[in-house]
């Protein structure tokens, strides 16, 4: 009994261990990543004295295109990463707001029922805080910004430990400045010309599946609103926004929807909030949530003509 | 409480130190302990439940019993008729009840009439199929003097609801674990390792190959109408993978737990996909319940040595019983009678027992004739399991339809590469180990301790990637 349980304690400790210390190597290919949330992340000290820095998931870098901004004279990058949610905003807007000198005339932050649901926020396969210019620690990011996500310290661990691996084995690698030039040319916009079709939808219908039994988190709207006055108190104008959605709405619960609208109505209460009032068809979506190329030009024009309706956003 | 969850993984080891530290010489409170574990282990699920489940016990404790003590023949046979119309009964009324409603308002209404009969709202309790089953034996084997009843009501509810096999078996008999639970269990270190190795492999078997199986396979076949033939066959073979890697894998994981507490379960798989015909298939898929019918329905109907159109009889009636056992749907019946035609020209020819031992034991490579008669049985259960899975027959006779059409030979709309390359890597690894019947044994018999763990930390790794939201096992369901 004794031997069975100090094999056991030492198979675990080693193996903890191992996970633990090799997982550290996990972000050091942030410079030579194909990955668009990484280089985005990579190129914020480029984009300083904005008039906008929108934030958001991948809603935001694919309906948010700042070409259309720039061509009315408005400066402004997308610092749309996948999955984000309230959790990852205030980390995303920390260190932009360290990374570059002059912080932006506003911030944009994208709202949409997605956001507040179990599939927002997700470190295990988006794990953006070790990618941060100051980049955070998997046991700090728990500790101090998601408790609740202590029961998938293993996973993460795992995933860290695997993303090492396969660094250190590629560590040669030379730095993409291709591909960051890219990145940089579209400010953060990623680009499809792909459109929603059927079997495309019932191809990732399965990572929906847990939205109909999620119920709006009440803990990330607080968090919400803790930025919002956090960056009001920095004297930077906060702006939510929605952007056209196709299919999204029919994965949620009718109460999780109204739950959604009334948190929204809050937050009209206090802010300026750009609703999704266009009604886009399939065509101006690449699959059933995000917008494609064409569904990206008419959300950032409708934005901006809601700018040009409250000029003073873009004042100091 | 579902064994690849949270809850299981700290459930475990409390009962474990419980059981070797606090009980560790003193059997009935080790017997106790597991009887309360086992309880919580159910409540977990839904408590209300747990009161049909001590019903149960009650009744079949006290039922063998009065048989054993009955004078009379007349009188033994009532016991034992008043025990299997209550335990049938529940599992009937709970079950198939409605299957029963809805396919006589069917027939009526087919013949003209337009009855207005209610259905009920019933949950099925979980693992009523199985324990049911564990008292019926019990019972039967009293009634047939092979075995004489315990006094003991906590052994004998122990028997009835380990918490290993409570919910999806292997479906015990009384003779080979009612003296286990009886007898001393004294703490041993091989068998608790090989135990941690099996629930190791059965966690692979369920999270890193059936769970990533069944995101397609339900792809598939939920939506098997805008997918072509080809695609089709993918969705069939995928779900004939996760059928495997999930039963089995839950198998692995209970008779692994039972092992860490000192018994041995019965053997419910062997590599059946391995099988060189029908009839080997089925010795070797869900032993435990092949055997239960052949015991207690097929050898009293007479088996095999009656003419052949008694032997033919009573081959479908077993399977077409152990079919309709699987669950109240008209799939579950025509899957179980197209297991009886593959398996009526093996016995009409005497060669359903060709094939006794494992396909090509000892040896790396199977011969030509091998390989064909496996890849052979193999593809006639990836038939046969589309009625399995599909939701009515009407689904699963259109989906054949379109598997059997032209596209059959194109491109598949879908196929996930790199599950195949598992699925295939986990094949190879349960060939390489056939001999053994957890294949870790053989791999950690030939490894040196270095790679032995290193093939462990993978596995484990591999599990933890893999792990989801905690799908559930679909024999939950029967």
């Amino acid at each position: 009994m004794k031997r069975l349980c100090l094999n056991l304690l030492f198979f675990f400790l080693l193996f903890t261990l191992l996970l633990f210390f090799v997982g550290k190597f996990d972000n050091i290919d942030k410079l030579s990543s194909d990955n668009h949330n990484i280089q985005k992340i990579q190129l914020e000290s480029k984009f300083d004295s904005l008039d906008i820095l929108f934030i958001g998931n991948s809603y935001c870098y694919s309906g948010i295109n700042p070409a259309y901004f720039d061509s009315v004279g408005i400066k402004s990058y997308n610092l749309g990463i996948a999955t984000a949610g309230p959790k990852f905003y205030p980390l995303l807007v920390a260190d932009y707001l360290t990374t570059v000198k002059q912080a932006p005339k506003s911030i944009f932050i994208l709202i949409s029922p997605m956001i507040f649901s179990s599939k927002a926020d997700d470190i295990i396969n988006y794990p953006i805080h070790r990618y941060l210019n100051q980049p955070v620690s998997n046991e700090e990011y728990i500790f101090f910004n998601d408790l609740n996500s202590v029961k998938n310290y293993p996973k993460i661990l795992i995933k860290s430990f695997t993303k090492s691996l396969v660094n250190l084995f590629s560590v040669l690698k030379k730095a993409k400045p291709e591909g960051n030039t890219a990145m940089a040319a579209s400010k953060g916009f990623v680009a499809s010309a792909d459109k929603y079709s059927l079997k495309n939808e019932l191809k990732n219908k399965h990572l929906y599946a847990s939205l109909p039994n999620d119920r709006l988190d009440s803990e990330k709207t607080k968090e919400l609103l803790d930025l919002a006055s956090g960056l009001e108190q920095k004297k930077i104008k906060v702006v939510f926004y929605e952007l056209p959605s196709n299919k999204l709405y029919a994965y949620f619960s009718l109460n999780y929807i109204t739950d959604y609208n009334n948190f929204k109505n809050q937050l009209k209460g206090k802010y300026l909030v750009i609703s999704d009032n266009e009604k886009l068809d399939e065509t101006y979506f690449r699959d059933m949530d995000h917008l494609n190329t064409a569904g990206a030009a008419v959300s950032s024009k409708y934005i901006i003509e809601q700018i040009k309706l409250n000029p003073g956003l873009l004042k100091q | 409480m579902l064994f690849n969850s949270i809850d299981f993984a700290i459930f475990l080891p409390i009962v474990f130190i419980l059981y070797w530290f606090f009980f560790k010489k003193n059997l009935s409170g080790q017997n106790t302990l597991l009887l309360v574990s086992s309880y919580v282990f159910y409540a977990w699920w839904d408590y209300r439940f747990l009161f049909l489940l001590i019903f149960s016990t009650f009744l079949d404790y006290f039922t063998g019993l009065r048989i054993f003590n009955s004078k009379t023949p007349s009188l033994k046979k009532t016991w034992l008729v008043i025990s299997v119309c209550i335990n049938l009964g529940f599992l009937v009324y709970f079950k198939y009840y409605n299957f029963f409603i809805d396919s006589f308002a069917a027939l009526l209404n087919t013949a003209g009439f337009k009855p207005h009969i209610a259905t009920l709202n019933l949950i099925l309790p979980i693992g009523i199929s199985f324990y049911t089953f564990h008292g019926l034996s019990y019972v039967l084997d009293i009634y047939n003097n092979k075995f004489k009843p315990t006094q003991n009501i906590v052994d004998y509810s122990l028997f009835v609801s380990f918490f290993p096999l409570l919910v999806a078996g292997p479906i015990e008999r009384a003779t080979h674990l009612l003296p286990q639970v009886q007898n001393n269990r004294t703490f041993n270190y091989t068998q608790v390792l090989n135990g941690l190795k099996q629930i190791l492999w059965g966690l692979v078997k369920k999270i890193v190959i059936a769970d990533k199986c069944a995101e397609y396979a339900d792809l598939i076949f939920n939506n098997s109408e805008h997918y072509n033939g080809s695609t089709l066959l993918v969705g069939a073979i995928l779900f004939t993978v996760q059928i495997y890697g999930d039963f089995s894998g839950y198998s692995d994981i209970a008779l692994g737990t039972a092992k860490l507490f000192g018994f041995e379960l019965l053997k419910n798989f062997e590599y059946p996909y391995f099988s060189r015909d029908i009839a080997e298939f089925w010795r070797r898929w869900h032993i435990s319940l092949s055997s239960w019918f052949r015991d207690y329905l097929y050898i009293p109907l007479g088996g095999s040595k009656v003419n052949v159109w008694k032997k033919i009889r009573n081959t479908f009636i077993i399977f077409i019983v152990s079919g309709f056992w699987h669950g109240a749907n008209w799939t579950f019946i025509v899957w179980g009678a197209l297991n009886a035609i593959y398996f009526v020209p093996l016995l009409l020819s005497n060669k359903n027992r060709n094939n006794l031992t494992i396909v090509a034991a000892g040896k790396l490579i199977p011969t030509l004739k091998e390989t064909i008669s496996i890849a052979a049985t193999f593809l006639l259960t990836v038939f046969a399991w589309i009625f399995f899975r599909a939701a009515d027959i009407g689904h699963a006779l259109r989906y054949i339809r379109s598997l059997f059409s032209p596209a059959l030979f194109s491109v598949p709309e879908v196929f996930p590469k790199d599950l195949f390359i598992f699925v295939a890597l986990f094949f190879c690894i349960e060939w390489y180990g056939k001999d053994e019947y957890n294949p870790l044994n053989k791999i950690s018999n030939s490894l040196p301790k270095f790679f032995r763990w290193s093939f462990y930390y993978l596995l484990i790794i591999l599990i933890i990637n893999s792990s989801g939201e905690g799908q559930k096992f679909i024999y939950f369901q029967f």
